[in-house]
């Protein structure tokens, strides 16, 4: 709706003279200002256009460095959201260089007096990223000149408008502000940057760092224990369904499974997170810590996970099941906590949210990792489940994606037969291809 | 104003000090590189990954891809404002544009501009601003075990973020230019990034620092993708020259090329069960090989 039609519908058309000439933006949220410009009283409606004016909500066209509201037909504009003076976003000395910059840019060096100074005071004062400011400017020049041009003007408005509230000429009062000390200058918003800055460093090199050469040997043990799983390495059995569309694959390694693959049940051995994130391995681990009397542990662990990942309005409710079931003293399903955590956690979940359980579970994760874990890989239960594992057949021989000698790495056992069968190829092909030559 | 320019030159001279002793305590750790730690592993020779399926169906230029975790499906967008969910099993198009979708609760998105929000997809509202980056945050991806993410802008810096505090914790540095690619190896401790100076660069997070850079003087297009093989062996990048090149990770050589593309390819990614990879460009084609 526009200024005119409500102008003809209401009787406060007398009171309303001052702004008949503003032109809407589509902003919905100058519907409530109307609203509310119509409950105020004829004297009130100027001054309060007049305020509007001065904190940038509504600029001049004509005269842009005159920011008072006219009872006249003089055109005004609302300013976009964006633009409005906002304390969670202030005008930061970055954003006024990047302004300059574009404008200096734009006008070839056509500054006014006082922009030129602020410039060069900007330039001596965040010098050290000044690559950056004239990279942003130029980025946005070349955005804007993609849009059309009576945007890009509306935009220039816009922007000229925000920053004669915020930067004022010298002579002009700075509405913005507040209190004996006057930040007109720029040191103090500086200072807080360079402190934030200061801060960051000095927690940076606190950190821990380990030594290049074992996360190196990490990576390397990484890579070469997860070859064999990797099928775009080594192939996978029975096929690669995108090679034989054929779905044995997915379907032998499907989330449950009367048996599991014997890549499978290996990986569960590879971290304490493999097994934890496969259904299956969960479940096995699941029966053998029944059997040793400390199911509570993965229970819990299982509970917090719902409440890491599940839907933000259950987070209360199963907050309290995990109170009443594992922590409340006396508990059907009570985790030994260290009494620490204990406090820690009993104290945040007076207000709950989804990360409240984190200390309690990683207490509890690292308690089965440590223990119970490293036995479960040593028990009859998990070697039996290796022994059960099914290595499935082959289905043709050109499941091998490419051709590679593995002259250093052992290859799982699953792999041997077809190796065998693969290597006699290659010594057959040998005198027509190269060593690693491919023959697809 | 004398006063106030001693201040700040001396607030200046202070972070300098401060960057200079990280980078010492980089260097003091730094006692080995990623060609003496692989001398001993074979070398994975010529790769050559076959086009096994092209996906056709969207418009226009293909801007962004993503495996669904159940490694069959995935959501491919496109400038033609479509987002179309394939199942690459059969090539069927399943849907057009989502609706009914199962997602997970948050999720986390780069927007052009200078941060990265966090959205809460249940009530569709932003839960974290986090704001850091100087220039435009181009790329994002989500650690294996979700506690945090990376983010790669045209500030040339990398940064990992914590979710829950939602603060910035390690930043990387070595790029010359726009990281538009960045993506976790599987093990979590390390990360690769992908930049318009033509360089793939590993950065080790344990370590703090970069540990093996990917380059090679033949390549003169920037890196426009990244995706990483499951036991984070190969490396593939997309590169404005309309080809996918392999790296071996380890070895830090070219190993071979997916060219099939007829215009810059844009998103690269390979599923969770590590079956193959995917390519997007800009000719609207997915690519699948392996």
């Amino acid at each position: 709706m526009t200024i005119n039609t409500l102008a003809k519908g209401g009787c406060h058309r007398e009171q309303m003279a001052c702004f008949r000439k503003v032109r809407l933006l589509d902003h919905v949220l100058f519907g409530c200002i109307y609203l509310f410009l119509l409950l105020w009283c004829s004297t009130e409606s100027l001054h309060l256009g007049n305020m509007l004016v001065k904190y940038g909500y509504i600029y001049p066209l004509k005269e842009p460095r005159c920011l008072v509201l006219r009872p006249d037909e003089s055109p005004y504009r609302f300013q976009t959201p964006y633009f409005w003076t906002s304390t969670r976003w202030p005008a930061s000395e970055l954003d006024y260089a990047i302004y300059l910059a574009k404008k200096n840019i734009r006008k070839q060096g056509e500054l006014m007096e006082y922009e030129k100074e602020r410039y060069s005071l900007l330039h001596k004062r965040i010098n050290h990223t000044w690559d950056f400011v004239v990279m942003q400017a130029r980025e946005q020049l070349r955005a804007s000149k993609q849009r059309r041009k009576a945007d890009r003007i509306v935009l220039e408005c816009q922007e000229q408008a925000y920053w004669l509230i915020n930067r004022p000429p010298p002579g002009v009062n700075n509405v913005l502000d507040t209190g004996l000390e006057r930040p007109n200058s720029f040191s103090c918003r500086v200072t807080l940057v360079s402190d934030f800055i200061i801060e960051a460093c000095r927690k940076a090199l606190g950190r821990n760092r380990v030594k290049s050469s074992i996360c190196l040997e990490g990576f390397l043990k990484y890579s070469e224990q997860y070859l064999n799983h990797d099928p775009i390495m080594q192939g996978c059995l029975p096929s690669n369904p995108w090679i034989s569309d054929d779905t044995a694959h997915w379907t032998m390694n499907a989330e449950i499974v009367p048996v599991p693959t014997r890549l499978r049940v290996e990986r569960w051995s590879f971290s304490f997170m493999e097994l934890l994130n496969d259904a299956m391995g969960r479940r096995e681990f699941m029966t053998y810590l029944e059997k040793e009397f400390s199911a509570e542990n993965l229970y819990f662990w299982q509970a917090c996970e719902d409440v890491r990942h599940g839907e933000s309005s259950k987070i209360v409710e199963k907050v309290e099941d995990i109170y009443k079931n594992f922590l409340a003293p006396g508990a059907a399903r009570w985790v030994n906590i260290d009494s620490k955590t204990m406090d820690k956690t009993l104290e945040g979940i007076k207000r709950p949210h989804r990360f409240v359980m984190d200390d309690a579970q990683m207490h509890i994760y690292f308690l089965m990792k440590k223990d119970s874990y490293p036995r479960y890989l040593k028990s009859d239960l998990y070697k039996n489940m290796l022994a059960k594992a099914i290595v499935p057949q082959e289905t043709k021989k050109s499941v091998f994606p490419f051709m590679r000698r593995q002259r250093h790495s052992s290859p799982s056992p699953a792999q041997t037969a077809t190796q065998a069968a693969e290597e006699e190829g290659l010594a057959k092909g040998a005198g027509a291809n190269s060593a690693a030559g491919s023959h697809f | 104003m004398a006063a106030e320019k001693a201040e700040m030159d001396a607030l200046k001279k202070e972070c300098d000090g401060l960057r200079a002793q990280i980078e010492a305590a980089r260097k003091a750790v730094n006692d080995g590189s990623m060609t003496a730690a692989a001398s001993g592993v074979a070398s994975v020779g010529r790769v050559q990954l076959k086009l096994r399926k092209t996906l056709k169906g969207h418009l226009a230029k293909i801007y962004a891809m993503h495996w669904s975790a159940d490694s069959r499906q995935m959501v491919s967008a496109s400038q033609d404002g479509k987002l179309l969910i394939w199942d690459c099993f059969t090539g069927n198009k399943l849907i057009r544009t989502p609706s009914g979708l199962k997602t997970p609760d948050l999720c986390l998105c780069p927007l052009p501009v200078i941060v990265s929000c966090l959205w809460d997809l249940e009530t569709g509202k932003q839960k974290v601003i986090f704001t850091n980056h100087i220039g435009d945050c181009m790329s994002l991806a989500l650690s294996p075990d979700m506690s945090t993410f990376i983010s790669g802008a045209c500030d040339s810096l990398a940064k990992l973020w914590d979710v829950r505090e939602g603060s910035c914790k390690q930043t990387f540095s070595g790029h010359t230019s726009d990281i538009n690619a960045i993506s976790f190896f599987q093990s979590g401790n390390a990360i690769i990034t992908g930049s318009d100076d033509c360089q793939c660069k590993m950065y080790d997070l344990r370590a703090d620092q970069e540990v093996i850079c990917y380059q090679d003087s033949s390549l003169n297009a920037g890196v426009t993708s990244l995706a990483v093989s499951s036991s984070g062996r190969l490396i593939f990048a997309g590169y404005d020259d309309f080809n996918c090149h392999i790296w071996d990770s380890l070895k830090g050589e070219k190993v071979g090329v997916l060219s099939g593309h007829d215009n810059r390819v844009s998103c690269t990614g390979v599923p969770d069960d590590g079956m193959g990879v995917c390519t997007g460009s800009w000719d609207s084609f997915l690519k699948l090989w392996n």
